[in-house]
């Protein structure tokens, strides 16, 4: 399965659910310390944003044949579960921490909607 | 024509005053010869009538002969001064759009406000269990509530699939507000689904026209966490320029409905004219505000306006006001049907008086003043 590094797509806007695209270490690292400072997350926030730095993560490695589709797809539900299991919520919601990760993450290619 | 005569043309018609004047002055000469108070000289069968009439009686005001001939002047055409008041009612809709959008992001923050007494803290509604870009034209955002999700997709560790909105939303309700009667809980229902809609309709997506998710197309992926995607081939092909509904293209309408109304109200005071002539010229009036906001907003997105213009900033009003304005579409196309079916029964009613007016003349044992008596009753 070929996905696309999001920087030789950056004109269509990104999103974990939505994108066959993948990116890069450093741009997700940029937007999880930008909004690691957000005073007004509290800890299902921030545990939020962990889980979603992870699976954008993974989504990196499997791109780059790092992982087996297999490997990629269960360890893509164990992070999903364990915040289900901790917090009650989903990593992908449309709410706070999940629009403000990805405005920014778009941000950050250029794009603006 | 030269061009500038020709585009005048499109907005302000050539001036009739004077081909009426002349009429006017024809007929007080045949009135007045028919009444025998002229004979007209040798010299006069050589000449037209307008040039007879000239001659013989001078200039004749059409509107005062009518009012002398205790004839109703209530009808009002539409003036130059009446259609640069609607062109101006046209572009203060775009205005009034543009404004809308520059203070999106306050609209978005009131109308969220008022979503919070509908939506229990912390628990995700319904109309976001899919989320991603542009997932308001995937699923829950369009009225469609008999939609459902895919068998096997899960939120929250709870089986979603195959059940329909508005299933899930009442599940939802009923778990966040236990105890509530049944039109209690759908009186919540309803409520969280309009303020949810209403805090979406001045963001950037805005909503997608109604029930145009029956187009969307699910299919297992295994990339995603929900294990599905999701398109919708009729909202990718029309954008968010031709899909969607925004706040502004309701206040648009809003600003714009007042406004012709009340320039209405302003012109008609007083006036004895009939209730159909008014509604005629409030129809004409709304056709013209309407198109000239239609044509600007298109003009807008034609040229890209406002391109990269990021939410709140002046670019990005801009863009997000170059759209088709479906709520000013709508009222354009009505008015304008309302303005050629009024006009339409006008012309009817004419012909038949025309009719009615010629069988009589026709008639052998009608004579030429019992003619003249019949069309003065």
């Amino acid at each position: 399965m070929h996905l696309t590094n999001h920087k030789d797509n950056a004109r269509e806007e990104y999103h974990f659910e939505s994108s066959q695209d993948y990116c890069d270490p450093e741009q997700i690292a940029r937007v999880s310390a930008l909004l690691n400072h957000r005073s007004d997350f509290n800890d299902a926030d921030r545990a939020q944003l962990l889980a979603i730095v992870e699976l954008e993560r993974l989504r990196y490695r499997f791109a780059n044949d790092e992982l087996s589709l297999e490997s990629y797809q269960a360890e893509v539900q164990s992070i999903r579960q364990a915040l289900i299991d901790t917090h009650k919520r989903e990593p992908f919601n449309n709410a706070k921490v999940d629009r403000a990760f990805y405005v920014e993450l778009n941000k950050g290619y250029g794009y603006v909607g | 024509m030269t061009f500038m005569s020709k585009f005048k043309f499109l907005f302000v018609k050539e001036d009739d005053s004077a081909y009426w004047d002349k009429k006017a002055a024809e007929l007080t000469l045949l009135g007045e010869l028919h009444r025998g108070n002229l004979v007209l000289g040798p010299d006069d069968h050589h000449r037209s009538l307008a040039e007879q009439a000239q001659r013989a009686v001078g200039h004749i005001n059409f509107e005062e002969m009518l009012i002398a001939l205790d004839v109703d002047t209530g009808y009002r055409q539409l003036s130059k001064a009446d259609i640069t008041v609607a062109i101006g009612i046209g572009l203060m809709g775009v205005a009034a759009a543009y404004a809308t959008n520059l203070n999106a992001e306050a609209l978005e923050e009131q109308a969220l406000k008022l979503h919070e007494n509908f939506k229990p803290d912390g628990a995700t509604s319904p109309h976001d269990y899919r989320s991603g870009a542009k997932h308001r034209y995937i699923f829950g955002h369009d009225f469609n509530l008999g939609q459902k999700f895919p068998e096997g997709m899960t939120f929250g560790g709870d089986q979603v699939g195959g059940k329909s909105l508005y299933q899930l939303l009442l599940n939802y309700i009923e778990a966040h507000y236990p105890g509530s009667g049944v039109l209690a809980t759908h009186f919540k229902l309803v409520m969280h689904l309009l303020t949810h809609y209403l805090s979406d309709l001045p963001t950037n997506d805005g909503l997608p026209l109604p029930f145009t998710s029956f187009f969307t197309k699910w299919k297992e992926n295994p990339l995603n966490a929900s294990g599905y995607s999701a398109e919708n081939p009729v909202l990718d092909a029309l954008g968010r320029e031709f899909g969607t509904i925004h706040a502004s293209d309701m206040t648009s309408y809003a600003v714009m409905k007042l406004m012709i109304k009340g320039y209405k109200a302003y012109t008609f005071w007083g006036e004895s004219t009939s209730e159909r002539d008014k509604d005629l010229h409030e129809a004409q009036m709304s056709t013209i505000a309407y198109g000239t906001t239609l044509l600007i907003q298109l003009f807008l997105c034609l040229v890209n306006a406002g391109s990269g213009g990021v939410v709140g900033t002046t670019a990005g009003a801009t863009r997000m006001t170059a759209k088709f304005n479906y709520l000013i579409a709508g009222p354009f196309l009505w008015n304008a049907s309302k303005s050629v079916i009024i006009v339409g029964k006008q012309h009817s009613e004419i012909m038949k008086d025309y009719e009615a007016s010629i069988s009589c003349l026709n008639d052998s044992e009608t004579s030429f003043d019992t003619w003249i008596k019949t069309q003065c009753t």
